[in-house]
């Protein structure tokens, strides 16, 4: 039998493995503080089209033509609780906060949605 | 020679429905990252290529991305697939056609240039480079998934009747001088060349 896997793909997984690694460690240096005043901003194709400060508990009904999204403020985090798209990964990803200002966000594909952290006049 | 065209159109029928069946599965499947796809159908792609040929495992996987959007997507996520698909095709025939990998090889820096591709059509969509900061989950996910379907396609396609494939011409190896990875059927010398025909 001949073997699956040859010296040269184990070297090219290694290699892909390490660049995988290396980024994930710079996304986590990446990571802020946090502190200061925030806005969770939310854009629809690109455009601005709310921000909600992430000191004051808010819900926010996003309406577009792809679907509806609910958004939520809550104790200083921004999370989609519920919205009407067959994969349900906005509202999976759970809360954003202001340590991931600059290395996460939170994006509803279907709907071409996007959550993003902001420091307040930032804009 | 009609019989092997029609046994042509035939598997290329049957492998494509198995594809759709594929895609159908695994949305089913959880997956520890929100979004993330193994790529099952892909191994079909792994098999048609070296058996079938490019043109006919494109068809294939063309075919499969349009109809599966068509039933469980939308015009949205046909985007994302479409600009996967094409990318990870390329490249994996690229690395087929030219021996720099074997099917693992292959697989793996398709699924990972299936996911680049998919974050470009992301930032055109969502409308920010913000995008990137996917680009470690993707990299790593496509690396495992491809591995994995990679190297079922390994397992599998030595092991497939050679009589599904009439006329399959090539064999695949990894690199000339390391048999190591080298897929091939059991008799590569009587292989006749009726691909033309067609």
């Amino acid at each position: 039998m001949k073997k699956l896997f040859s010296r040269r793909e184990a070297v090219l997984l290694l290699s892909l493995l390490l660049i995988a690694g290396a980024l994930f460690l710079i996304l986590f240096l990446l990571r802020g503080e946090g502190d200061g005043e925030w806005d969770a901003v939310i854009r629809y194709r690109g455009q601005t089209v709310a921000r909600l400060p992430l000191d004051v508990d808010t819900e926010y009904e996003f309406e577009c033509e792809e679907g509806v999204n609910r958004i939520v403020v809550r104790d200083g985090a921004v999370l989609v609780e519920s919205a009407d798209c067959k994969n349900q990964i906005c509202v999976r990803h759970g809360t954003l906060v202001p340590a991931d200002a600059d290395v996460d966000f939170i994006s509803c594909a279907p709907h071409r949605l996007l959550i993003v952290i902001e420091r307040r006049g930032s804009e | 020679m009609n019989r092997s065209i029609s046994r042509r159109v035939a598997v290329s029928a049957v492998t494509c429905a198995l594809s759709l069946l594929f895609s159908y599965l695994e949305t089913f499947i959880p997956m520890p990252i929100p979004g993330v796809k193994i790529g099952l159908a892909n191994l079909i792609t792994l098999i048609l290529l070296p058996t079938l040929g490019a043109p006919t495992a494109a068809c294939v996987s063309l075919l499969r991305i349009s109809l599966s959007a068509l039933l469980f997507g939308s015009p949205v996520s046909f985007v994302y697939s479409l600009a996967g698909g094409i990318v990870s095709f390329a490249v994996t025939a690229l690395i087929l056609k030219f021996r720099l990998f074997g099917l693992a090889g292959a697989s793996i820096l398709g699924g990972v240039c299936h996911n680049l591709a998919q974050i470009v059509v992301a930032i055109f969509l969502l409308g920010t480079a913000k995008v990137f900061v996917l680009l470690p989950w993707l990299l790593l996910s496509g690396t495992v998934a491809g591995l994995a379907v990679g190297l079922l396609g390994a397992y599998l396609l030595p092991r497939l009747p050679r009589s599904l494939f009439p006329g399959a011409k090539t064999t695949v190896s990894a690199e000339s001088s390391d048999a190591a990875s080298s897929v091939s059927f059991e008799d590569p010398s009587d292989r006749t060349n009726d691909r033309k025909d067609g």
